[in-house]
């Protein structure tokens, strides 16, 4: 019996095929055989047992194979903004200081820097 | 030698008891499976219904001491005539306490699908589990002894019901029978003793029997055994396995020798096992092996599309009453265990040890859930304790809530999936990377902070003020590089206006722009005029105030420069003089504008510096 990775439908027209070229039987039996077999393939084909039928299975919003991607992207951009945010403290004057600006940037560098920072912990296996 | 004393017991209440219900066994098959250190036994019941009235239930009998090493019991019965396979359903069984009983029994309550008619039969068919029932005698060996077991079960059917037919087959492994009771009826064949057929008894009869023989099977036994299972929504379900086996065969005694063990293994120590094999879901990765030393290396894994099989061993191989203590761990994906139904979501994972033919004398798995779960329920196809507890793990404020499971006496029988039930909200997801982005916030609110409150002790001493004063130069001289800086465009303005017109000959507006950059020419020098002032007026600037009013200076030759060469260009144009004629006559001057404007550059640069 095969249950493997097989689609169901080929499996089930293989059942059909070599239950017809069995030696001919009456058609009742043939019927009954052929369903209690469909019925173990479809039983031992899905590989959750003992669940309700209509499941969905969950996976995580970002697929699993960008997080090194992201990570370093994000990390990249939070970075450079980090940099303009010192370098904007560092060469203004107290007079020309505009605190809309230190916080936006501030806010921007603090949320790249942060998801960059969860995407790094994601892709080196702690799964937070 | 307590079970002599229960033996006697249950023959006294073998006289005295009434009989039970009209059901009569008309055949009874009995395997009992002794090739491991779990004690097997399979038997097809064929229930007959000789009395008047339908019956519901159909009750097994275990004497009590055999009843407490009872691990796992299904019923389950046959429907469709013949030897085919028809399909198969499991019932209900439950303990039940009927009245009238000789004591020291305990009863198993199967409830049947529907009644069973007068003059019906039924075929059934149970499997009992029983761990911890094959004794070991002699109870201490030495390396080169052979491990000797005893069980001892009836050799006719303990029932409530008359047996009219009844066989019983034992399966012993490959290896030396010691001894055995002998019954009427009793055959070796092979490694198999058959008892019977036997033929109409009685309810309730009972005739011990004792097998003695080798079993050379791990007798591995996990005394305790932590499974955590840690789900993260993110994309990974690990699980984390705390064992502290023992072997629960002979006693060792005497000395070991490593090297009478090493060079002939079966010979001295038969006994003894050094691998255990795991058979963990497909697609695990991250598999480790570990205990309180550290890393233990000697291990082998390998996996295909239906499993992943891990074979390990543990630092020193296992005798009679040794212990050791090891953990393993390993991450699944989310997507094969965690599922969404009905609003809700949960997760399907396996109950028992995935180790083979490992018994557990208490079980404890832990189910973590992410932060924010809430309506946590617990569905296992058998009774389990449970409880709840939190767990703090990573980025976590209150904890992740845990559903903790308690079973003892667990076989490899019952590794079957249980669901763990829970809501959750999408957006707890994101409470994570806010936590890392408030951590990160709060620096940069430092530095803001830091940079813009005044901590100074005092405030009217000199230095202070020299510093205050210094900023404001700073503030100055910045405007004033901004100011230049906004010249300097309009000149490349200029520049572009006078290319345009080379392209299109469009004199008028060559004109308009050079009218416009002169008006904005003019505002900037007035913005500068109040900044020079204060320049000049301080006396700190004294060093930096000659540079300054160069680089102005500078600057307004460069403008009058480029003024005078746009209206040369422009008039030539209206005259509709030649290229050449242009080219000349600006000659000299376009020379002195690229000097000029490569010192304005440079004198802005030094300024920028300070």
């Amino acid at each position: 019996m095969i249950f493997s990775d097989t689609p169901l439908q080929s499996l089930i027209t293989l059942i059909l095929i070599v239950e017809a070229l069995k030696p001919r039987i009456s058609r009742r039996k043939l019927r009954s055989r052929v369903f209690s077999q469909i019925e173990t393939v479809v039983l031992f084909s899905s590989p959750q047992r003992a669940m309700a039928p209509a499941a969905k299975p969950i996976t995580s919003p970002v697929p699993d194979a960008w997080y090194p991607t992201l990570a370093v992207l994000m990390l990249a951009v939070g970075l450079v903004i980090t940099a303009s945010f010192f370098i904007y403290e560092a060469t203004s004057s107290r007079k020309s200081r505009s605190l809309a600006k230190e916080l936006t940037t501030g806010t921007m560098a603090s949320i790249f820097l942060g998801f960059g920072s969860l995407f790094l912990l994601l892709s080196s296996g702690v799964y937070v | 030698m307590g079970f002599r004393f229960d033996l006697f017991i249950v023959l006294i209440a073998i006289l005295s008891v009434p009989v039970l219900s009209d059901l009569i066994l008309s055949k009874v098959d009995r395997r009992i499976d002794l090739t491991s250190q779990v004690v097997r036994i399979t038997s097809t019941l064929k229930v007959e219904n000789s009395g008047n009235d339908p019956v519901s239930e159909v009750l097994l009998a275990f004497p009590e001491h055999q009843e407490k090493n009872l691990a796992y019991l299904t019923a389950s019965f046959r429907e469709g005539k013949g030897k085919g396979k028809g399909s198969t359903s499991s019932l209900p069984v439950e303990v039940v306490h009927p009245q009238g009983m000789p004591p020291a029994l305990v009863f198993y309550s199967v409830s049947l699908p529907k009644g069973l008619g007068k003059g019906e039969s039924l075929t059934l068919d149970v499997l009992v589990v029983f761990t911890h029932s094959l004794k070991p005698f002699p109870k201490e060996i030495t390396q080169a002894d052979f491990q000797l077991v005893v069980f001892q079960d009836s050799g006719h059917y303990l029932s409530p019901y008359e047996v009219k037919f009844q066989s019983l087959s034992v399966k012993l492994p490959d290896a030396r029978i010691e001894s055995y009771t002998r019954l009427e009826n009793t055959k070796t064949v092979g490694s198999e003793i058959k008892y019977g057929p036997y033929e109409n008894h009685p309810p309730f009869s009972y005739s011990p029997i004792v097998v003695h023989f080798e079993q050379n099977q791990p007798f591995a036994v996990a005394e305790q055994l932590v499974r955590e299972i840690e789900i993260s929504h993110w994309g990974n379900v690990q699980v984390t396995e705390h064992y502290k086996l023992i072997h629960a065969g002979a006693q060792s005694k005497g000395e070991f020798s490593r090297l009478d063990y090493q060079a002939r293994p079966h010979v001295r120590g038969a006994s003894a096992f050094r691998h255990l094999v795991a058979k963990l879901p497909p697609r695990a990765h991250s598999v480790y092996f570990r205990d309180e030393i550290g890393n233990i290396s000697t291990s082998h894994l390998w996996g295909d599309l239906k499993k992943t099989e891990l074979e390990i061993e543990p630092r020193y191989p296992m005798f009679g009453g040794w212990r050791t203590s090891f953990f393993i761990g390993y991450g699944l994906p989310l997507q094969d265990f965690l599922f969404e139904s009905g609003g809700k979501r949960f997760l399907n994972i396996t109950f028992g040890c995935p180790m083979n033919e490992v018994v557990i004398d208490n079980l404890i798995v832990k189910v973590v859930l992410p932060e924010g779960s809430r309506d946590i329920s617990v569905s296992a196809p058998f009774a389990v304790k449970q409880w709840q507890e939190t767990k703090l793990s990573h980025l976590d404020i209150v904890g992740r809530p845990v559903a903790v499971l308690e079973k003892t006496n667990v076989v490899p029988e019952h590794n079957q999936h249980f669901q763990v039930y829970y809501k959750f909200n999408n957006i707890s997801l994101l409470r994570e990377p806010l936590m890392l982005i408030s951590g990160f916030f709060f620096l940069f609110v430092t530095c803001i902070v830091y940079m813009h409150v005044d901590m100074s002790i005092s405030k009217s001493s000199a230095s202070y003020v020299m510093k205050l004063l210094w900023e404001e130069i700073q503030a100055a001289i910045q405007q004033v590089h901004d100011i230049i800086s906004r010249c300097l465009s309009i000149h490349d303005k200029l520049e572009a206006s006078l290319r345009d017109l080379s392209r299109t000959g469009d004199v008028q507006a060559c004109k308009a722009a050079r009218k416009a950059s002169d008006g904005q020419l003019k505002e900037l020098s007035k913005e500068l005029r109040p900044l020079l002032a204060f320049l000049q007026s301080s006396p700190q600037a004294a060093q930096i105030l000659p540079k300054v009013e160069e680089l102005v200076a500078k600057e307004r030759e460069l403008q009058e420069k480029l003024m005078l060469k746009h209206t040369t260009v422009a008039d030539s144009y209206e005259k509709k003089s030649g290229g050449k004629e242009i080219e000349n006559r600006i000659a000299s001057q376009q020379q002195k504008i690229v000097a000029l404007r490569q010192e304005v550059d440079d004198l802005l640069d030094y300024i920028d510096e300070i």
